[in-house]
């Protein structure tokens, strides 16, 4: 996991460079959160069938359909789910510093905890892409439940397929969002090794 | 016949191992393993009859999962169906017991998590948790399960509501097991002696691990547990760690590797082994065949003090005296009064956080004022408390209701302060630590007061022990508090407290605890007779120091008595403590408040409205403050302060981030030294009982379905700046309960946050609901996911771009009293 800090900027809604201070404040914050982060991921490698829009992973383990995560997977036969967080240990930090009312410590952390989140993920996705079972095999985009029309009403059945709630701590509240909340789902489609790329 | 523990006492008892992958070899397609207790019931008595055939004292009934929180996504009939699949679960495995041939076989009722993360992490109240748990382990006892075995529990706190809904609803015996990570810690941080320390005070029969973790890494967190715990050890461990092989789980360890494992683990003193994921039948024989001569170590009683909170446990002990911090608590204190009477729990919780950084080890927590609910806020602070603060608590009231209600909460053993030798204290205290376990705080008064005499303290604390002891508590969990009057008041008390120390110690092997300051009562520079008399105290045997950890002397005072009696290995603490260094505290350090948040202006003034500005303008908060302060003491009437400085200064951030010349981080680090220069105004509002006057009253609330309540509550943070008196509803907040409150509070102005394009049906909903029930109500949203035109779709009357554009529409709307 990187922290550069752009992503951060980004999510607080900094334009331009950033004064020292600030660079001082988010060095600090990322210090913190790496700190409190317990990173941890599990994923697993499904075949796929498609017919139109209609999904089905590892034959009835997650079907349903989506146009735009079909649209994403297109001449897939297999792709991986993977679910990863920062842990609960992020959670805490943030909230705790919200709770003794430091607000802009908070909102800092908060950005910069979006950014290590996303550079998890591309470990991950690096990381399955050395699996023996794709050599050779071009990685779509990461394609997360959420996104576009896909719905976040499958999220029950795709942490139940990783067993992610007892693997790395994902539960679900009652409206599908995620807990801990610096946690990430995606589909990662796995194309044809004799694809080009596009 | 023998029970699980006639049996437990008498040598190693084997439990089961893995189901799901024998439920997959019968032929479970995937979904609810439970279901398959009601609709192929013989596959799942077979797999239980394998198990005792290859040796297993006990299986686990098939209700890991059958609890109506895990199976809500049946809907309506969740709850039923919960209950059927437990009642068929039970049966089935008592079938298997008596085809086995019955004798000393057993059936434990299984019970797993609820898969949901419990709040204040997540959404689940702990009280829904106990329910759901209830009415799970209702079934199960009725359908004859000999045992409750609560299993791969990996929060602390749903590990307590899953026992105390076994404790109140069954009187079967109890085990209990908890999943750790490779890390040694639960995956909400709690470690082994924390684990021991709330399992033991709620009284279950047997502990341990299970899941997580193959036996080789199990093995030196089993010898902690079996350190550490006075009761039988479990060890039920994983087939090594998983690893996924076209698609499946696979587990490598097997049998024979496996037991050989397991018999080191063994020889160290478990009582109970088992396997969970990976194990299977023949991992059981080989285990049984390893392991079935070795006669079992005694299970042997610690004597030992602890006291535990979510992540860690605290042991009261001669070699490191536990520091309570005194400071959470509002006798005599006009501002922490006033942040009581008005929900000002960030002010609370900074007092803890204070604590915890200056070395307490232990945060006392009394919030008994005249005219509040202590029943409702004494829980509600440890909530809080425990949320932010990662050290055990000190519950300090006199009302059993309060003190029952904040045990509930408590996600950890807490100190119990107070229990008196008189006998309406006794009756109503002791059963309380008795059922919800804790370190029982022995006051020696009676009903005709305080003794005089070291001997007479002796005697009320003898009958407090042996009254708690008759109530089924055991004596490590009694600190003695020998109380000491004021030496200017009563030259012998000092001494007298001192010996009735020595006494208490040395007659009846408990420890001592004593709120210290009382006794410099009356007299100049207290801190000095304080740290003195504390120095006397230790070296009488004094286990925990009741004092305000922030006061230099006293805790200076504390680690020189470790350093000089060679309790400080090294001098270590002393010397990091003085040295300037960070102690080595548990939690995430403070970060410095003192950095500019923008280049500083050419010459700031020195002093005055002008430098006070001028810092809240530069975000420099330490410096706001003193400044607040110092114009306060001249003193300068505190409204002219906040229109002449702080809300300028505001203002004047405001309209730059508004022009885009600076940005979020700017805006809120001005806040928050707008909030610290606030927060000295209201002391001084405070202790002249007058009050800043309200610039209107808002309700903010994140809507039903969105945990994501960061803007909301930066919202919050200016609007209160602003002299707005905000009634924040939290997050996840359902439609009704926005509209009653408003209507109830008749309210003006509402702000609905939302970050999720799925919960803005909730706001619209909102929106509607605040239509029919408060028609002059204005509604003002905003969110990620909000646009102008999606704001005006959903029919409310203001579309806040970002925080500062509400706080303009509040001020707007309800015209600025003051200030410009």
């Amino acid at each position: 996991m990187k922290f550069g800090g752009r992503d951060a900027l980004r999510f607080l809604g900094v334009r331009g460079e950033p004064d020292g201070a600030l660079r001082g404040r988010l060095a600090d914050a990322a210090e913190r959160v790496f700190a409190a982060a317990a990173p941890d991921w599990t994923a697993r490698l499904l075949p796929l069938r498609t017919d139109g829009d209609a999904l089905d992973f590892g034959n009835g383990t997650l079907a349903f359909r989506s146009r735009d995560l079909a649209r994403n997977l297109r001449g897939c036969d297999r792709a991986f789910l993977f679910a990863a967080t920062l842990g609960a240990g992020v959670d805490r930090l943030v909230r705790g510093r919200e709770a003794v009312g430091e607000m802009a410590d908070a909102a800092l952390l908060q950005a910069v905890a979006g950014e290590i989140a996303d550079s998890l993920c591309r470990d991950v996705v690096a990381e399955l892409a050395r699996n023996p079972a794709v050599a050779g095999c071009r990685l779509r985009p990461r394609f997360s439940p959420g996104y576009g029309d896909c719905s976040l009403s499958i999220q029950p059945a795709f942490l139940a397929a990783l067993d992610a709630t007892r693997r790395v701590g994902i539960a679900l509240t009652g409206a599908n969002l995620m807990v801990p909340t610096k946690s990430v789902t995606a589909f990662v489609g796995v194309g044809q090794p004799t694809e080009t790329p596009e | 016949m023998n029970t699980i523990l006639d049996l437990i006492q008498k040598r190693l008892v084997f439990a089961d191992g893995g189901f799901g992958s024998l439920l997959i070899e019968r032929g479970f397609p995937g979904g609810i393993p439970e279901e398959w207790n009601l609709s192929h019931p013989g596959a799942v008595e077979s797999i239980h009859l394998d198990y005792y055939r290859a040796g297993s004292d006990y299986v686990h009934a098939n209700t890991f999962g059958s609890n109506r929180v895990k199976l809500a996504a049946e809907g309506p009939g969740a709850a039923a169906l919960a209950v059927r699949c437990t009642a068929a679960g039970v049966a089935a495995a008592r079938r298997a017991r008596h085809a086995a041939g019955g004798g000393d076989r057993f059936v434990a009722l299984d019970v797993g998590p609820t898969g949901k993360l419990l709040a204040p992490l997540g959404d689940l109240a702990f009280e829904d948790a106990v329910a759901a748990f209830a009415e799970q382990i209702r079934a199960g006892a009725d359908a004859g399960a000999d045992f409750v075995s609560i299993e791969t529990m990996g929060d602390i706190y749903e590990l307590k509501a899953a026992v105390l809904a076994a404790k109140e609803n069954c009187s079967l015996p109890v085990f209990a097991t908890v999943a750790f990570g490779t890390n040694g810690k639960l995956l909400t941080g709690a470690d082994p002696a924390a684990v021991v320390a709330l399992l033991e005070g709620l009284g279950v029969d047997a502990l341990g691990l299970n899941c997580g973790l193959g036996p080789d890494m199990a093995a030196p967190l089993a010898a902690e547990f079996v350190r550490l715990s006075s009761l039988p050890v479990i060890v039920k461990p994983n087939a090594g760690l998983p690893r996924v092989e076209a698609g499946r789980t696979v587990y490598d360890v097997g049998p024979d590797d496996f037991a050989a494992l397991m018999t080191e683990i063994a020889r160290a003193g478990a009582r109970v082994l088992g396997g969970c994921c990976g194990t299977t039948p023949a991992h059981l024989a080989a285990l049984r065949r390893a392991c079935g001569g070795i006669a079992p170590l005694p299970v042997t009683r610690k004597s030992r003090t602890w006291v535990s909170c979510a992540t860690h446990a605290v042991e009261l002990c001669d070699a490191t005296p536990a520091i309570v911090g005194e400071r959470i608590n509002p006798t005599g204190k006009k501002r922490f009064q006033l942040a009581l009477r008005e929900g000002d729990f960030p002010y609370i919780l900074r007092q803890g956080l204070e604590q915890r950084d200056a070395g307490a080890h232990v945060l006392d927590v009394n919030v008994g004022v005249p005219g509040l609910d202590e029943t409702a806020l004494l829980p509600r602070t440890v909530r809080e408390l425990q949320a932010v603060v990662d050290l055990p608590l000190q519950l300090d009231t006199s009302d059993p209701a309060a003190m029952e209600a904040a045990l509930r909460a408590c996600a950890g053993k807490p100190m119990v302060n107070s229990v008196s030798g008189k006998a309406a204290s006794l009756a109503a205290v002791l059963p309380l630590v008795r059922k919800y376990g804790g370190v029982a705080v022995g006051l020696c008064l009676d009903d005709s007061g305080i003794p005089d005499t070291a001997e007479g303290r002796l005697a009320v604390a003898r009958r407090i022990v042996l009254a708690a002891e008759d109530a089924g508590i055991d004596r490590r969990d009694i600190v003695i508090d020998p109380l000491c009057l004021s030496v200017s008041a009563e030259p012998r008390a000092a001494d007298v407290t001192l010996r009735a120390i020595e006494l208490v110690r040395k007659e009846l092997g408990v420890g001592c605890i004593l709120g210290v300051s009382n006794v410099s009562f009356g007299l100049p520079r207290r801190e000095t007779v304080n740290a003195a008399f504390l120095l006397l105290a230790l070296r009488a045997g004094l286990t925990a120091a009741i004092v305000n950890p922030c006061n230099a002397p006293v805790l200076d005072a504390y680690r020189t008595y470790r350093a000089l009696l060679g309790l400080d290995p090294h001098c270590e603490e002393y010397i990091r403590t003085h040295a300037g260094l960070p102690p080595a505290a548990p939690a995430a350090p403070i970060p410095s408040a003192s950095a500019p948040a923008q280049p500083a202006s050419p010459t700031p003034p020195a002093d005055g409205p002008g430098a006070l500005a001028d810092a809240v303008r530069r975000g420099l908060k330490a410096e706001a403050a003193r400044l607040a302060a110092d114009a306060l003491a001249a003193p300068t009437d505190p409204l002219a302060l906040i229109d002449g400085a702080i809300v300028p200064a505001l203002d004047d951030v405001g309209r730059q981030f508004e022009a885009g010349t600076l940005y979020l981080p700017q805006l809120l680090v001005a806040a928050d030294a707008a909030s610290a220069a606030f927060e000295e105004i209201k002391k001084n509002l405070a202790a002249s009982g007058t009050a800043r006057e309200s610039a209107g009253r808002v309700v903010l609330a994140t809507v039903k379905g969105d945990v994501h309540d960061i803007g909301k509550n930066i919202v919050r943070a200016l609007l209160e700046n602003y002299g707005f008196d905000v009634l924040d509803l939290g997050k996840d907040v359902p439609p009704e309960r926005i509209a009653d409150t408003a209507a109830r509070e008749n309210i003006r102005l509402v702000g609905l946050s939302a970050l999720m394009t799925t919960t803005v049906p909730a706001m619209e909903e909102t929106i509607r609901q605040l239509r029919a029930r408060c028609p002059d109500c204005k509604v003002m949203v905003g969110g990620a996911v909000l646009t102008q035109d999606c704001a005006d779709r959903i029919g409310a009357d203001f579309y806040g771009r970002d925080a500062m554009t509400s706080v303009r529409y509040a001020l707007s709307l309800f015209g600025r009293p003051r200030a410009e």
